[in-house]
């Protein structure tokens, strides 16, 4: 965010920048060593798996990475109109979209033979790429930064508290009710991407490109007509879903859950060493956000992907994207409120703090390794080879981010 | 009769369904009214304040400044509204001198007076050649000031103040609550909690006692 005066407010350091730009880094690349000879024809196949994937990180995403927002006490100082909250919010997002708009560029235009008879055709799909994403996400950004109102009621009102108890004695599952509409809203957008993408199929069938084309522009001018829906009472809305998401993760949270806490001793894979620091991460962060609940999600996308005949190719991109995508979840242990400065100093220097983060992400690698093998062994997408890059990228990515999120304290401390 | 400010009309709040801070509680505060929060931790000075300043929502009811109600309308309201927050939350990169040019850059209030009026603020509060100096460098009472001179330099109708005498010396308190009586003797509502010993300064007229 930037003053009239040119001044930063959200300060951020190369190292804040890095663990986020390392992932899309790693993405880019790997869509460059995929796409680079494919034909045109190819390339509209992966753009819209691509489209598909992207609707369902961002019909997750979100809210995650948009609430609350340490800054809106600042934005309250200044008191921001409606179109600059919109315009922070938007901000919030832009490794998101930015990454997504990345890899679209990669997958249409990214060919080792320069430019040829398709380079017309591959602007197309270019133009229909940016189009699709700028609608789908424009959707789901008025749906999450709209959601306050609605979760507030569930998670207040009577008719939430019937459902929690029901959840916790009948089906032995806790669930927040606040957090329900944002379940809802996830299964909307990611279903109109999907939609989205056979639609756009359907009329590349009737009217070739451009027919597609047009179906894009569709989901865009609908996007765009939703933010304008929403931008005149912007302040609104924004208010009560910090408000929502701040009371949610903070006061409204917590003890009176059904669900038995996390004991140390159940860490089994953690070593000593690193025990118990791993477990006090682990609490706050499951307590955060349902990473579980996330990483399944994640899962089931994957093998709804798999059973649209996707190819090999884009199964693995898929399996390493998820793969890296699990590493966000490290993010929320850079934040003070999980792990405050003078606690990550006292009690371990950074290089344990980053074996220990490391620790917590290989909880994912089994589930994530024993589902691309079932996958493996139903649909013979890829080799035992193609498993071992894809947990050897995990565990890189995981190191890295670890180390980079552990080291910038230590700078910081320094200067 | 005098025009209330602002009105509390049967406002409930409740994190979730069971757990509730207060219930159908309504008050009315009148410009030039000083009034202190007090009661023990946790009970509900706070969410009290969060709900005036638009950082929490109530469960029921609802909250009016004049005729607007300031939920709906959290942009128009919050024009009137000086805050000093509980969490301090301020860019650790900027100055306070440019952190209250941003604020007054972004309500479109800074004019050739602005300058002096900040000048005259930080000089009140002992807030000297350090305001230059970036706010991460500052202590805990320090960034208090700059909270504090963050929230009058628009002179706002509203002063909504939690815990602003925290970190504060036995000198800076004097010269806050200094500043806080001119604000009242210019017609500004001050909701203040402390656990200060504000409640002996005779600023503060009314008192409210938590839990309601």
């Amino acid at each position: 965010m930037k003053s009239p005066a040119g001044i930063s407010i959200r300060s951020k350091t190369w190292s804040d920048r890095l663990v986020v730009f390392f992932p899309a880094l790693i993405l880019i690349v790997l869509f460059v060593s995929v796409v680079h000879d494919y034909s045109l024809e190819r390339r509209l196949v992966m753009m819209r798996y691509l489209l598909f994937v992207l609707s369902g990180i961002l019909a997750f995403i979100l809210p995650y990475i948009s609430f609350p927002d340490s800054a809106s006490r600042l934005f309250q100082l200044a008191n921001l109109p409606s179109g600059r909250l919109i315009k922070e919010y938007i901000g919030r997002h832009r490794v998101v979209w930015g990454t997504g708009a990345m890899l679209i560029v990669v997958t249409a235009l990214a060919d080792e033979r320069g430019l040829t008879a398709d380079f017309p055709g591959q602007l197309m799909l270019l133009g229909y790429g940016i189009l699709f994403l700028a609608g789908i996400y424009l959707y789901a950004s008025c749906c999450y930064l709209k959601i306050g109102k609605n979760s507030q009621e569930w998670q207040e009102g009577e008719k939430g508290r019937n459902i929690r108890r029901q959840l916790a004695e009948i089906a032995k599952y806790p669930i927040d009710p606040g957090s329900i509409p944002s379940l809802i809203s996830s299964v909307k957008i990611a279903l109109l991407g999907m939609m989205a993408v056979v639609a756009g199929a359907l009329a590349f069938g009737a009217g070739g490109p451009a027919g597609e084309f047009m179906a894009a522009l569709l989901l865009f001018l609908f996007g765009l007509n939703r933010i304008y829906a929403v931008r005149r009472y912007a302040d609104r809305f924004f208010y009560q879903t910090q408000a929502f998401f701040s009371e949610f993760f903070g006061v409204a949270g917590g003890p009176d859950s059904e669900q038995e806490p996390l004991k140390a001793e159940q860490l089994w894979w953690i070593p000593p060493r690193w025990k118990v620091h791993g477990w006090a991460l682990m609490l706050q962060m499951d307590r955060k956000m349902p990473s579980g609940r996330f990483v399944a999600a994640g899962h089931l996308f994957i093998w709804i992907l798999a059973y649209q005949d996707a190819g090999s190719a884009l199964m693995l991109i898929s399996w390493i994207l998820f793969g890296i995508l699990h590493h966000g979840l490290l993010l929320l242990t850079a934040s003070p409120d999980i792990a405050p400065k003078w606690w990550l100093r006292n009690l371990d220097s950074p290089g344990n703090w980053s074996a220990v983060r490391l620790c917590i992400q290989v909880r994912w690698l089994l589930p994530l390794m024993l589902s691309m093998s079932i996958m493996k062994g139903l649909f013979s997408l890829f080799n035992w080879t193609d498993l071992g890059l894809t947990a050897g990228i995990y565990l890189l990515a995981g190191a890295v981010i670890s180390l980079l999120i552990s080291y910038r304290y230590e700078r910081r401390w320094a200067n | 009769m005098e025009k209330a400010i602002l009105q509390v009309q049967k406002v409930t709040k409740q994190y979730r369904a069971g757990k509730v801070v207060f219930t159908d509680i309504s008050e009315t505060f009148y410009p030039g009214d000083a009034v202190l929060l007090k009661g023990p931790n946790g009970s509900g000075k706070t969410t009290f304040l969060k709900l005036l300043s638009v950082n929490t929502f109530p469960t029921g009811g609802s909250v009016f400044y004049g005729d607007l109600d300031i939920h709906r309308y959290p942009y128009r309201y919050l024009k009137n509204v000086g805050l000093v927050h509980d969490e301090e939350a301020l860019p650790q990169h900027l100055s306070a001198v440019e952190l209250l040019t941003w604020i007054l850059h972004s309500r479109g209030l800074r004019d050739e007076e602005s300058v002096k009026e900040m000048t005259g603020i930080f000089e009140h509060l002992e807030l000297d050649d350090a305001r230059y100096d970036e706010i991460g460098t500052y202590s805990t009472g320090m960034k208090k000031k700059t909270q504090i001179a963050a929230a009058l330099i628009c002179k706002p109708a509203v002063l909504i103040l939690d815990e602003p005498l925290r970190g504060l010396d036995r000198s800076s308190t004097g010269r806050t609550l200094d500043l806080f009586r001119s604000a009242v003797s210019r017609g500004a509502l001050i909701l203040m909690a402390s656990h200060a010993r504000a409640d002996e300064d005779d600023l503060f007229k009314r008192v409210m006692t938590f839990p309601l």
